[in-house]
């Protein structure tokens, strides 16, 4: 039976979409089956950033329609063995086109093909959203550090919280520079955690390469001199294999005086 | 330091996380601080209070931080 995750954020442009395909490939490369859907529906291009977009045929609104079958929907990433397969999003309907109970029968059908079903849901929280989170049993919310992406991920937790998911939700940051967590405009990795007060599963540093391999339509997990590869297969491995531990807690601040500041507020 | 961009925000996550209409959160205090003077020498400008997320955002808890006089915990034993 497949693991349903689905990765969310509220704000658009946080990389969502760059995390489920390279998220994806790292863990089809450890050998476990793995499709990913594109729930943006008009707005498609998971595909183009994996490097399929050339072999799709059918989107997941034609299979929800019944107007293709699974085979035609499912293109299946050669580099990984075809351990990685994709549906893509549809460029041409709306997300209202996608019928709830036929989503839930696809995914019921991909729970017995694959080992893990990861939903890469459009931005915004309405219907393309609760489409996406409806059938989960896991949530990653993606954000960056800055204010409004802190602002729409801590929304979106809310609207987590009254949905089936409940203790499964997980926070990733994404595109963060270390080197500028102590000036005074940037907000620091512990202090996101702690503010959201969600598990860590990854901090994934600022790259101006994934750009580039983005636009290649090669992830960059195949890039083993990247250190933002590092970072995606932790995380990969960490989803696949519960032993490695998740940051529950921001770390200790160092001076007594940020202690004692911290207990206070 | 990015500490006053973090309280700053932890005040916006705060407000958005409100689960009480700001009429209601002024008649809560009201009556805490009514029911907490019958047994503390509390400070009740200083009363404050606050409705946050516990963890796994699975329920909310209510914080209150309420001063008591400490000269007059002491005249009183």
């Amino acid at each position: 039976m497949a693991q349903i995750i689905v990765f969310t954020s509220g704000k658009g442009g946080v990389g969502k979409s760059t995390l489920v395909a390279n998220i994806g490939t790292s863990i089809a490369l450890h050998k476990r089956s793995v499709v990913v859907i594109d729930m943006d529906i008009g707005l498609r291009n998971l595909d183009m950033i994996i490097g399929l977009e050339r072999r799709v045929k059918s989107n997941i609104v034609d299979l929800t329609k019944g107007l293709s079958s699974l085979e035609e929907a499912l293109v299946y990433d050669k580099r990984t063995h075809n351990y990685l397969a994709l549906i893509a999003a549809s460029q041409s309907d709306l997300k209202k086109d996608v019928n709830l109970f036929k989503f839930h029968q696809v995914l019921t059908d991909l729970e017995t093909m694959f080992d893990y079903i990861i939903i890469d849901s459009p931005a915004g929280i309405e219907e393309g959203f609760n489409k996406s989170i409806f059938f989960a049993k896991k949530a990653i919310v993606v954000v960056n550090p800055e204010i409004s992406s802190i602002r729409d991920a801590d929304r979106v937790l809310a609207l987590l919280e009254n949905h089936r998911i409940k203790k499964d939700i997980f926070l990733i940051i994404n595109r963060y520079r270390k080197e500028l967590s102590r000036r005074s405009y940037y907000i620091t990795a512990p202090d996101i955690i702690n503010l959201l007060n969600v598990p860590c599963l990854g901090v994934i540093s600022e790259d101006e390469r994934v750009l580039r391999q983005n636009n290649s339509g090669v992830p960059f997990v195949y890039q083993s001199s990247f250190t933002v590869t590092n970072d995606i297969k932790l995380i990969a491995e960490k989803l696949i294999d519960k032993k490695k531990s998740i940051q529950e807690k921001a770390p200790a601040s160092k001076s007594i005086w940020e202690k004692m500041k911290n207990n206070a507020s | 330091m990015a500490s006053k961009l973090t309280d700053r925000l932890k005040r916006i996550l705060d407000e958005d996380r409100k689960v009480l209409s700001p009429k209601s959160e002024r008649d809560l205090r009201k009556k805490l601080a009514a029911v907490l003077s019958q047994y503390f020498p509390i400070d009740k400008r200083k009363l404050h209070i606050r409705i946050t997320r516990t963890q796994y955002q699975t329920a909310y808890e209510l914080i209150a931080d309420m001063p008591i006089k400490r000269s007059e915990l002491e005249k009183d034993q």
